[in-house]
């Protein structure tokens, strides 16, 4: 087992346990990571974010008064920004499918 | 027939596939098996693929938890609002990231949820916690969610986890990472040294991180 303190490695995963917790934001961090982590700080920032994401969905399990239905003025908002979003993907398909016909012809 | 509430339409999309799978494993018929399969892809991976019902459906499925995740972060309804329109579109945007292989679809959720939701929070500036969200008068309990909850695996490993910890550590887990309070606001409230604060919840993070890898450790070798 990696030490938490004293090594590379140990700095680099206090440093993600600041910004999982948003004590600070990684790039604002104090003290520097070293080189020899630095290649494996996003697969660990990833994994830290994620064990994060997972304490807090332990934890809301036994909040039950915390579980709330979405209400539906917020379903109604989130309903147009969807069909915003399909309406861009539809246009930017369509884009990509010109562009592809385009292609073809001039070959 | 299809139901009416939302609640009745996610337990009867759940009978469907079921039905399906049976109706599969009955029949020689590969088209239909080939259906199956795409009803079982999830539906991340069916907004990456372009289906526009699966984004619709995303809402039906992971808006409460989203909500829920919102309201005990941010505390403020209306921040609330906003951020969960945001975590939407960014889980529609960034759906072809998505790789069932790593984590559940439930994990990778809740993790772009987290990510917008403390960006969201840098940016505006910290504020003080105000508002409980017990004392709301517009929350309609959801019960369903806590259970699915329960089910999930990764959820099960980790409140494990919490469990074995002192009552003292996990509260400041809770705080920091549950409730959204920042180290100055737990080192207040407990009226503990702020660099003490800081300690515990990153030795208390990289801990859970740590037996996380050796319950996943132990499985591996039971396994292999």
């Amino acid at each position: 087992m990696k030490k938490v303190n004293g090594d590379g490695f140990g700095r680099l995963l206090e440093a993600l346990a600041d910004e999982a917790t948003f004590g600070m934001s990684l790039d604002d961090y104090q003290n520097p990571i070293p080189d020899d982590v630095d290649d494996i700080r996003e697969q660990h920032r990833n994994e830290m974010m994620q064990m994060a994401s997972l304490i807090q969905l332990s934890f809301l399990r036994r909040d039950e008064p915390a579980c709330q239905e979405m209400p539906d003025r917020v379903r109604s908002k989130i309903m147009n920004k969807a069909n915003e979003f399909l309406s861009a993907q539809k246009i930017s398909n369509n884009v990509a499918e010109i562009v592809s016909l385009v292609d073809k012809k001039s070959q | 027939m299809v139901p009416q509430t939302r609640a009745a339409r996610s337990s009867f999309g759940a009978a469907v596939i079921y039905r399906t799978l049976l109706d599969v494993s009955q029949s020689d018929n590969l088209e239909f098996a080939k259906d199956a399969r795409v009803a079982l892809k999830t539906i991340l991976e069916r907004i990456s693929s372009g289906e526009k019902a699966a984004v619709k459906e995303c809402i039906d499925a992971y808006g409460s938890l989203i909500w829920s995740l919102a309201r005990r972060f941010l505390r403020n309804e209306a921040d609330a609002e906003d951020a969960v329109q945001d975590v939407f579109i960014a889980l529609w945007s960034s759906a072809s990231q998505y790789d069932p292989s790593i984590a559940s679809e439930i994990t990778f959720i809740s993790t772009i949820a987290r990510r917008r939701l403390i960006d969201r929070i840098r940016k505006a500036g910290r504020q003080p916690v105000t508002e409980s969200i017990d004392n709301e008068n517009n929350s309609h309990p959801q019960p369903a969610l806590a259970s699915r909850l329960e089910q999930s695996a990764e959820v099960e490993k980790v409140a494990n986890v919490l469990d074995s910890m002192s009552p003292e550590n996990r509260d400041i887990i809770s705080m920091s990472l549950y409730e959204g309070y920042s180290h100055s606001e737990i080192a207040a409230h407990l009226e503990l040294p702020l660099g003490t604060v800081k300690t515990k919840v990153r030795r208390g993070l990289i801990h859970i991180r740590e037996q996380l890898q050796v319950t996943d450790h132990v499985a591996s070798d039971m396994r292999g």
